[in-house]
Parts: C-alpha cells; structure tokens; sequence
C-alpha cells in the first residue's frame, strides 16, 4: 500500500499559493524598489520552494515554469539584468501562467498551453540575452545557458492512455498479514480507469474445506491508464512479498479504439468542424461571440424577468459551491501553534473544572454551595475563554482579501492608460474568514469601479489641477463590534444629474419626483442601473453595485456612498465581526424573550406620557431630545399578547438600521448575552423580522430581530397569514 | 419472550418484498400511516417558541438538540377540532426534503406492515375535499389507516405562501 500522496498534495498547492502570493506583491514592490535585494531574494526563494516541492510531486509542467522564472530572477540578482517594466511584466505573465498550471495539477481549471510555452521561449530569451553579452565578455559562466535549455530537452515523453494487463496471485496469508485487496483496486483506480477486473476462483476449495482467513483468490486487473508502469508497480508496494505479479502492457501501445473514443468524448462540435476543414477557428469564434446566454435570451423574449435570472444564477453558483465543496476541496486554516497550545492548556483547566465538580456533586452536602458556585464561575470563565479562543481561530488578517488589489489596480490603470497608487492600510485587522471570503467580491468590484470610471485619465486631472496620479484609498478598522472596510478614490465623483436623468430613463424614478440626496445616491444600487458611457469587460454592465450591496447585506452589513463631484467618491461598508455569535439584549413582549442585536441598540428609554406623541397618517413617535421617532409596538406588529399596551409601562428600545432610527416597544429589558445564531431556514425558512433563532439556557428558543426588517415590515403594514 | 415480541419476529421474517412499514396515530377516532423510513424520531410534548407571523398550524419552535425545529399542528392543519395538550400528546420528527420538521398528533399507536396490495388510491371526494397530501388508504384488520404523503402534507401551497409572501 503507496503512501496517501494527496494529503501531502493538499499541502504542497497551499503552500505553493502563498508562494505565489509572495512572488505576486513583492515583483509589484520591486517595481518600486528595484534596489532591493532583500525583496528579490525573497520573490526567488519562493520560486524555488515552488519549483522543489512540484518536482517532488512529478509536476513537471510546473517546475519548468518556475526553473525559467528562478533563472531570470537569478540575473536580477546577480546584476546580469536591470530590474525594468517589461521584466516585471513578463514575470507576472508567467506567474499567471503557473497559477493556472497549478489549477491544472490540482484536477480543475484549464491552463493555456500555448501562451505559457510563449512565456518560457521569452524567459528564456532574457536570460539568453544576458548569457550572449556576458559570453562575449568572456564571463566564465557558461553552463548556465544549459541549466535554461535542459528542462525542454528533458521533458519526458507522457505515456499515452493505454490497457494494462495486471495479474495478481496473492499468497494465502494475504489477510493474516493484515493486508485488503481492496485498497490496491482503490488505489489502482485512483492511477486510471479499471476497464475489467476478473475474480479467479479457481483455487477456492469447497466450502467445508475453506478457512475464512486464507486467500484463495487471485485477480486479472485490465487498467486504462496513462501512468507509467512504475507508477503501477508501487501501488503493489506492499504486498510483492506475498504475490506473484505480472503487469503487462499491450504490444501495441494505443488500443486505438477506447484512445479515439476517449478524446472524442470531449469535443465540441465547433472543434471537429475546425478539425475537419469546413470553418476556420477565427469563424468559430465570432459565431460563438454572437452565442448568447440562455438568461439573457428568456429576458429578452419576455419569459422571466431579469430579477428571477440573476436569482437562478445566484442558486446555480450555490450549487457550484456545494459540488466543489462535495468534490472534497476542502477548505483549510492554517493556525498558529501558539494559538492551538494555548487551547489546549485550557481545555485542560476546563477537564480539572469539570473532575472536581463531578466529585463535588458526589459528596454534596447543603453547606457546599457557595463551593459550587465558585466552580461554576469558573467553569464559565473556562468555557467563555475557550469560545474566544476558538473564534478567535477564524479570525484572519484581512490583509489576505487585500493582497490580491495591488495587482488588479497596477494592471488595470495600464489597461486604461490611467496613473494610480493604491494606499492600503489596516490591512492587520482581524475578521471571520468567511466574512473574508464573502467581501472579496465585492471589494473587487468597488476597487474596478474606481479604477475603471472613478479615476480620470492623466489629462484630465491635470485639466482639473489634480495630481496626475489618482489614488485609491483601501481602509480597514475595528469600530465597535463591528468592521468598516472604505474604499475611496479622488475621482471625478458620482454625476447627480446623470443619475437622476439615467434612473428616469429607465422608469426608476418618476418625473418630478422630489428626491433626497441620499436617495438619489442610493440608486446606484439599484439592479440594472448604470451610468457608464463605455462598456468595459470588467464595469459598465449595470450589474455590479447592486450585487455588491446584495452580498454585503447578506453577511449582515450595509454600504453607504459619499460623493463629492469632481473630487471623489468613498464607499463605506460596515460589516459584522463574525457571523455565528452575536451580542445581543435579551427582551420580553408578554411571556416570550427576543433577541435585539446590541450593535443596532442605541438606547433604552422609559418615555414619560408628554414624551409620546401620535402624528396623523404617521402614527406613533416618540419625541427624544427634540428628535421624533416612529415607535413600533412589537406584539401589535408580531400579533402577540404583551403586559403592558402603554408605552409609559413599558419600555422603547431605540435602534438604527440603514440610517433609520425607531424604537421598539417591549415589556421589559431582561439581559445583556452573547448568543449563538442559528438559522431559521434550514429547517423551516425566512420569517420576516427575525433575522434567526437562537437557544437559551434554559433550552428554549428565542429568536433574534432582524432590525431592517422590523422597519420595512412595519412601513409596509404587518403581514399576517392565517 | 412474550407473544407480542414473538408477533414482531414473525412479522419481520414474513415481511415480503413489496411490504412497508408505516407508524400509525390518532388524531381524534382517525388512524393515520406514515413511512416509517421518514420518521427521525417521537418525543413528548414539550414547551415551544411561537413564531410571529406565521399560519396558526405552525405551532412554533423547538430545541431539538440545538437544531431548531418547526412544529406543526395536524389537527389545525387537517381543520380539525383542536383539543388540549395532555401528557400522550406526542411529536413526531420527520424529515422532508432533507429538513427536519416535527408534526403534533394525539398518540403514537402501532408499528404496521402493509403491503402495496392492501393500499387503495385516496377516493376521489369532489373538488371542494382536498385529498392531495393522501397517500392511500390501507386496511389493516378492523381498521383503516389514512396514508399520508408526508411531503405534501409539509410542504404544499399554504408554506409556499408564506414563503413567496415573504418575498
């Protein structure tokens, strides 16, 4: 039985990410700082971590790319080459090149061979370059031109996909040797298709005669395979002792039959048209430009709506998600050992805790109670701390979300012609992964906006007396229980006339609707709206901020816009920390606790009877410091039976969401604590103004108020269903 | 061994091929059947959280092992007279489409073979009497058992409702 190669293989593409993260910012700092030799040893030591560990893993595609790279970064460092533009370019084209090789390796994804092979041949042209001159100045380092050429010459010939005959006889103590066939056919799976795989029992006695723990049987394996017959040979490791063992490859090395029919499995038909000569690819192609997505064209002939399109797709990329996850890409952290010893000196405090309460409550007599008490104080302190601890392992520097910007900005302000520098900081703060992973996207998108349209090109700037490089501004920092990310551009603003005019036009806003600045900026989130003359890949389609403030309210956050024109916008999300706990005020409407997130809390009042006040058509407010708040009589709008109907004997719970502020009426505040979110839709589904249950300590459930959803429930009257 | 031990051994080596084991229970004089195979569980009554705005046959929710759980009520769902909780008022835990849900019903009665010889299709009542969440009916000695098709009964029109309500 073979070693288990792909848990280290998961390894090595995580390590090999990060390596590529690092060769990614520092060829961008270097572009800066060509003078720094640190940082150049740094990119190269990567690269070659890189190129060692795929040679390890026989990912020979990869270890060239990389050898090529170290080369070119062998020169910078000896001062053979000069540190230019074009070389950091055609770095990161290369790096690109093995970021995709590596997708490949790791079974998705698809890498551009031909683009990657021209990448080597102009790799290898500098470096070339540079051994021709120093070969003329008679330099003595002439071998290094062979260490560039090699790798191609070397490439071994890929066996094709062919039939390999296996027989395996095991000896009979195959089993009491502790040793199960069926892993070797798992494993000998695992290197190809197993076209047949015949039984032979023939030695097998009657069945009298038949001991349970002896191997009669013996197998003929025919395998599909592209692998090497070494390869195959070490599947049977550990068992040759105990086998004889026969693996044959057929005479003729392609069976032409399942060969044919395994390529043509894949083909497109644009492809076997190209193939045969009745198109060319460039045909191909500008009929497969005019090809439309399905959406697309049930939108235009009126069958669905685009709403219910972009939700369909929304349902497919989470089906995606779930088949990658189910694929078994596993997601890992990786985690400071420091972290995980400190968890374990405390699980051991929690263990000591627990022994010496469960000796306690053996011999309890009544006077032992304030012992009891004291340990389970500090069974709580225990069990608090570790809950910190262990969330505090999913807590990440959002320094790996910001990483991947420099790159996006430097490329797309060429693309455009434009000068930016992108300023990050508190790229420190700590925050869920998973809140992580879910603001990359929409980061990008805000990022690409700025870049895109926000920022002028250098003439104008210098038109409008701007520096003629922009800036985009990324920002991260801890406020309250919350995270505020900012990115901020000194653009050319967001065009009040030319949003109200394109929101008109497009049905959004009615004529002579009177309209807040807020409101007006708010349009921009809206499905569909986009202002942009020009269409670029990237920005302009009109999808895009609406998504954008879809995903951030779906991690519980909120975007909001500052503009001025001419000189900027500044885009703020506020984010919550984590998304499994919250801190939350525990209140009481009749005999059932809820759950008000405190982050939305601003205050709690006992109004007197002058302080409440009805406005006509309006309702209820409440007049709190010369400021009026609408109040939302929880049981009226949850149809429940509370103790108190008069605001004066209760209480108004002041809250903000999106801007707004009401106050909730509930009976009494009963405590603050930390609660753990549990999701109403998994087993039932969204029930407006809950934002999802939580369980008590006395086991019951309560649930926790989904602010925004209060307020736009009670704007639109209850919705009660019986 | 008692005989009753000895019935269900019986039982389970004659158990044939096209036979199902249903659990029965009684809303009121009724003996209703569900697959057994969709029954996670029966636990007793116990105190549940109402869930604000929703139809009365949503009774709430439950703890059950930090899963929350809805509960619904057959016997407001079926439009039957409610009657009071008492100490036989069971839940049963059913999984439908891969989620848990648990359904109020007045005693858990009996563990049934039945063969799908012995179901007949639901009679057809005219349109006004919806027998859509009905399985079948089976006779099973004296008695006839209401089959009832669990992933209709919890998941029709009046959940889509709520849930496209909610919109």
């Amino acid at each position: 039985m073979a070693i288990d190669l792909s848990r280290f293989q998961e390894t090595f593409f995580e390590e090999s990410s990060e390596h590529v993260e690092t060769i990614e910012t520092g060829l961008l700092q270097l572009e800066h700082r060509p003078e720094d030799l640190e940082l150049l040893n740094q990119v190269f030591r990567a690269a070659h971590s890189i190129k060692g560990n795929s040679g390890m893993f026989g990912f020979t595609a990869v270890g060239e790319l990389t050898h090529k790279m170290e080369n070119v970064l062998d020169g910078l460092r000896n001062n053979e080459m000069e540190v230019t533009e074009q070389i950091i370019d055609l770095l990161l084209q290369a790096l690109d090149g093995l970021k995709s090789l590596l997708e490949v390796a790791r079974g998705s994804g698809t890498a551009d061979e031909e683009a990657i092979k021209t990448i080597e041949t102009k790799l290898l042209a500098y470096q070339n370059g540079t051994e021709r001159e120093r070969l003329e100045a008679g330099g003595p380092r002439a071998e290094v031109q062979d260490k560039g050429a090699t790798p191609v010459a070397e490439r071994p010939a890929v066996p094709a996909r062919r039939l390999v005959t296996i027989m395996w006889v095991p000896l009979p103590e195959l089993f009491q040797r502790g040793l199960d066939p069926g892993r070797i056919f798992q494993e000998l799976a695992s290197l190809g298709r197993i076209h047949t795989l015949t039984v032979n029992a023939d030695r097998l006695p009657d069945l009298p005669a038949m001991d349970a723990e002896v191997c009669y049987l013996s197998w003929t394996v025919e395998l599909e395979t592209e692998k090497p017959l070494k390869e195959i040979d070490a599947v049977f490791d550990f068992v040759r002792d105990e086998s004889e063992l026969t693996i044959a490859e057929p005479s003729a090395p392609q069976p032409p039959a399942s060969q044919e029919m395994g390529e043509d499995e894949h083909k497109r038909l644009g492809e076997i048209l190209v193939e045969e000569g009745e198109i060319t690819q460039a045909q191909l192609e500008t009929s497969l430009s005019k090809q439309k997505r399905i959406g697309e064209i049930l939108v235009e002939d009126h069958e669905v709506g685009p709403r219910k399109i972009t939700k369909a797709l929304e349902k497919q990329h989470r089906l995606d998600t779930v088949a990658r996850a189910q694929r078994g890409e596993t997601t890992s952290i990786r985690v400071g050992t420091d972290k995980i010893d400190k968890l374990i000196n405390l699980v051991g405090e929690l263990v000591i805790t627990q022994s010496m309460m469960a000796n306690l409550t053996q011999t309890f007599t009544m006077d032992q109670v304030p012992l009891l008490q004291e340990r389970v104080l500090e069974l709580e302190r225990h069990s608090r701390e570790m809950q910190e601890r262990v969330m505090s392992i999913r807590m990440l520097p959002i320094r790996t979300a910001f990483r991947r910007f420099p790159r996006m900005v430097r490329d797309l302000a060429i693309k455009n012609g434009k000068q930016i520098q992108l300023v990050m900081s508190g790229e420190e703060t700590q925050l869920d992964k998973t809140v992580i992973e879910a603001i990359i996207d929409p980061l990008t998108h805000l990022i690409r906006n700025s870049a895109d349209h926000g920022i002028e090109p250098p003439e104008e700037r210098v038109a409008r007396g701007k520096p003629v490089q922009g800036t985009i501004k990324l920002d991260a920092f801890h406020e309250g229980g919350n995270i505020r990310i900012t990115v901020e551009d000194d653009g050319q603003g967001l065009n009040w006339d030319k949003i109200l005019a394109k929101a008109k036009q497009l049905g959004m806003v009615a004529e002579g609707e009177p309209l807040g600045k807020k409101e007006v900026w708010q349009l921009i989130f809206r499905p569909g709206f986009s202002t942009a003359e020009k269409v670029t890949d990237l920005s302009g389609r009109g999808v895009g901020m609406d998504v954008v403030k879809r995903n951030i309210e779906s991690l519980g956050g909120t975007v909001g816009v500052q503009t001025r024109e001419g000189q900027g916008t500044k885009f703020m999300i506020k984010l919550p920390l984590t998304l499994a706990i919250i801190e939350g005020m525990t209140v009481r409407i009749g005999r059932e606790g809820y759950i008000v997130p405190l982050v939305s809390i601003i205050e709690s009042v006992r109004p007197t009877k002058d302080m409440m006040k009805t406005i006509v058509g309006k309702g209820e407010v409440v007049s709190l410091r010369n400021m009026f708040v609408p109040v939302i009589r929880l049981y009226d709008l949850f149809a429940i039976e509370a103790e108190f109907t008069n605001p004066v004997q209760g209480v108004l719970v002041l809250v903000e969401a999106e801007g707004t502020k009401v106050a909730l009426m509930v009976d009494e505040l009963v405590g603050q604590q930390q609660v753990v979110i549990k999701s109403l839709e998994k087993n039932f589904q969204k029930v407006e103004g809950l934002a999802g249950a939580t369980i008590l300590g006395n086991g019951e459930v309560a649930f926790i108020l989904d602010v925004p959803g209060l307020i736009s429930l009670a704007k639109n009257g209850s919705s009660v269903l019986v | 061994m008692t005989i009753e031990t000895a019935n269900i051994v019986d039982q389970q080596i004659s158990q044939k091929e096209d036979e199902d084991q249903y659990l029965t229970f009684m809303l009121g004089e009724e003996l209703y059947g569900v697959d057994i195979l969709r029954v996670q569980e029966i636990k007793g009554y116990s105190k549940l959280t109402r869930i604000p705005n929703t139809p009365a046959f949503i009774k709430g929710v439950l703890n059950l092992r930090g899963a929350i759980v809805p509960i619904i009520d057959l016997r407001i769902k079926f439009t039957m007279e409610q009657v009071e909780y008492t100490m036989f008022t069971v839940i049963v835990v059913v999984v439908v489409r891969d989620r848990i849900m648990g359904m109020v019903v007045d005693t858990v009665s009996d563990v049934l073979f039945i063969s799908g010889k012995d179901i007949q299709p639901p009679p057809a009542l005219g349109r006004k009497v919806d027998v859509s969440f009905i399985s079948g009916i089976a006779r099973s000695g004296e008695n006839l058992v209401t089959l009832l098709d669990i992933d209709r009964v919890l998941t029709d029109e009046e959940m889509e409702q709520v849930a496209t309500a909610q919109e």
